[in-house]
């Protein structure tokens, strides 16, 4: 490739994450604004928090609690995939199966996953499976609807292409049905991810473990520094296990990279 | 292609030389208790190796037609058979090319031509690329139908039906999507290769010229419900290059042709 060419694809490269930085700097320095003018109580500034941010980087009790939590979110995750996208799959595929276990799921879809919380703490064994269960939650329906979303929208051509080409059944769901849904099932994972955080650490506030412990301790025990650290690390967390999916996604579906 | 083509048929059963037989087909759509009907009392029948095109005004259904001969559904009179049997649903003797083109976008363009014979579990090394080779795609691989153009997605779709060797090719509208320079060069490729292999090919357009420039047998259809009002033999002499368009015999076959449509219009109208 050409030196211009290289040139061409960096700049713009670069600008964005020129316009990211700037973006987050602005952030700061709002941010504080409002802690130097003393706008909201006793709100913490940047240099308190990153402060903050350095001793929790070191500090055992919270490498325990990430440790926790990463248990939480992967477990429940993987365990809301395995049943979502395949549930997801025959759903939209069969409309047999979606006219019978469909509604159902309407039903339990608008039920904020935190409204469960006192049941699960009731009813299931121990903390950590309610935690999970409402971190699964997040997770479950944002996959199993875009999933559905995935199939119902593939071209019903295609399935008639295999079929007069000599295909079975099994060779529309092999070649159209799975293949033709992933862009929308990965999607779906994304948002799942995104969603599994949120439940998980109302969970944990909740259920006293992990990293929504840490940030409910440090609020009664009036660690202000401790919990705008400890919420800077949840996001950055959640964001980065996000990207995580949508880049795995990427790698997999370059014939749908649409730039 | 296979030697049993250029055999008689001396089997009833299990031969698969492309003759097709239209009973009295018709297909009548029912939404909500209100009869359409959309194709209604065709009775031909179109000998092994024929080509014949199905010409008409758009909303005539043919494309109705065609999708039943497919077996992608059921007419609701009638029958159809391929080589003296009733079909029954789609198969792989019967390949259909669609309007647009129905390359599998997640399969690379390799991919989407092996993927007949992969499904029946016969791939043979090398021969994608022979046919690519043969609608002048070679080196198109490893891309994805997308980044192909739509000529170029055309002749794929061809050459993915070509490795499934069927005795039958549905062809519904395939070049209308296409500039005229494409097309015309798509017509003359899809004629050398049928000239090679005497498939049988059925070919819907609305085009009149691409009609008469392809077909031994023009089926001129009626405009809703869909009958046959003429089928006009087309006695031009074989090979056929794109300059027998000017000659005097094809402009008259061209004005009968429009005559007829032209007519079906009026009666539509009145």
């Amino acid at each position: 490739m050409s030196v211009v060419g290289v040139r061409e694809r960096l700049v713009p490269e670069l600008s964005r994450y020129a316009k990211g930085a700037m973006s987050i700097a602005g952030l700061v320095t709002v941010w504080g604004a409002i802690a130097r003018a003393d706008l909201i109580g006793s709100m913490p500034g940047p240099v308190a928090t990153l402060e903050a941010l350095g001793a929790l980087l070191v500090n055992p009790v919270i490498h325990r609690a990430v440790q926790f939590s990463m248990f939480h979110i992967v477990g429940s995750y993987l365990v809301a995939v395995v049943l979502a996208v395949p549930l997801g799959l025959v759903i939209g595929w069969k409309s047999i199966v979606h006219d019978l276990v469909f509604p159902s799921m309407e039903i339990l879809r608008p039920v904020p996953p935190i409204a469960w919380i006192p049941l699960t703490i009731l009813v299931l064994p121990s903390v950590r499976t309610s935690i999970m269960f409402i971190t699964f939650m997040g997770a479950f329906f944002p996959i199993l609807l875009n999933t559905i979303r995935g199939v119902h929208a593939i071209e019903s051509d295609y399935k008639k292409a295999i079929k007069s080409l000599g295909g079975s059944s099994t060779d529309v769901f092999r070649n159209v049905v799975y293949p033709g849904s992933l862009p929308s099932i990965h999607t779906g994972l994304v948002v799942g991810m995104g969603l599994a955080w949120v439940n998980l650490v109302a969970a944990e506030m909740v259920a006293d473990e992990g990293l929504g412990r840490f940030v409910w301790v440090s609020y009664t025990s009036g660690a202000y520094d401790n919990i705008v650290a400890s919420v800077i690390m949840i996001g950055a967390l959640g964001y980065g296990s996000s990207e995580l999916v949508r880049w795995l996604g990427a790698t997999q579906l370059t014939w749908a990279d649409t730039g | 292609m296979s030697d049993s083509k250029q055999e008689p048929a001396t089997e009833a059963q299990g031969s698969t030389d492309g003759s097709i037989h239209l009973d009295s087909v018709e297909k009548v759509y029912d939404p909500d208790g209100e009869h359409v009907v959309a194709v209604e009392d065709i009775t031909m029948h179109i000998e092994p190796g024929e080509f014949v095109t199905v010409l008409g005004p758009s909303g005539c259904g043919k494309s109705t037609l065609l999708d039943c001969i497919a077996g992608f559904i059921e007419p609701t009179g009638g029958n159809i058979y391929v080589d003296g049997e009733i079909i029954n649903g789609p198969s792989a003797d019967r390949g259909v090319v669609f309007q647009e083109n129905r390359l599998l976008p997640w399969k690379t363009i390799e991919e989407n031509v092996n993927i007949g014979p992969k499904m029946r579990g016969d791939v043979e090394t090398g021969r994608a690329s022979q046919l690519l080779d043969r609608m002048g795609l070679d080196g198109t691989e490893t891309q994805y139908p997308s980044e192909l153009s739509g000529g170029m997605q055309q002749r794929a779709e061809i050459a993915r039906l070509l490795a499934n060797d069927p005795a039958i090719m549905l062809m519904d509208e395939p070049f209308s999507a296409l500039d005229a320079l494409t097309k015309e060069m798509l017509q003359e490729m899809l004629l050398e290769v049928w000239a090679e292999d005497n498939r049988t090919v059925l070919f819907i357009t609305h085009d009149v010229e691409e009609a008469l420039f392809l077909a031994d047998r023009v089926l001129v259809m009626t405009a809703g419900p869909g009958r046959i009002k003429e089928i006009v033999d087309v006695d031009i002499e074989r090979p056929r290059e794109l300059s027998v368009m000017t000659t005097d015999h094809f402009t008259d076959l061209k004005d009968h042709v429009l005559h007829l449509i032209h007519e079906e219009a009026r009666e539509a109208m009145e």
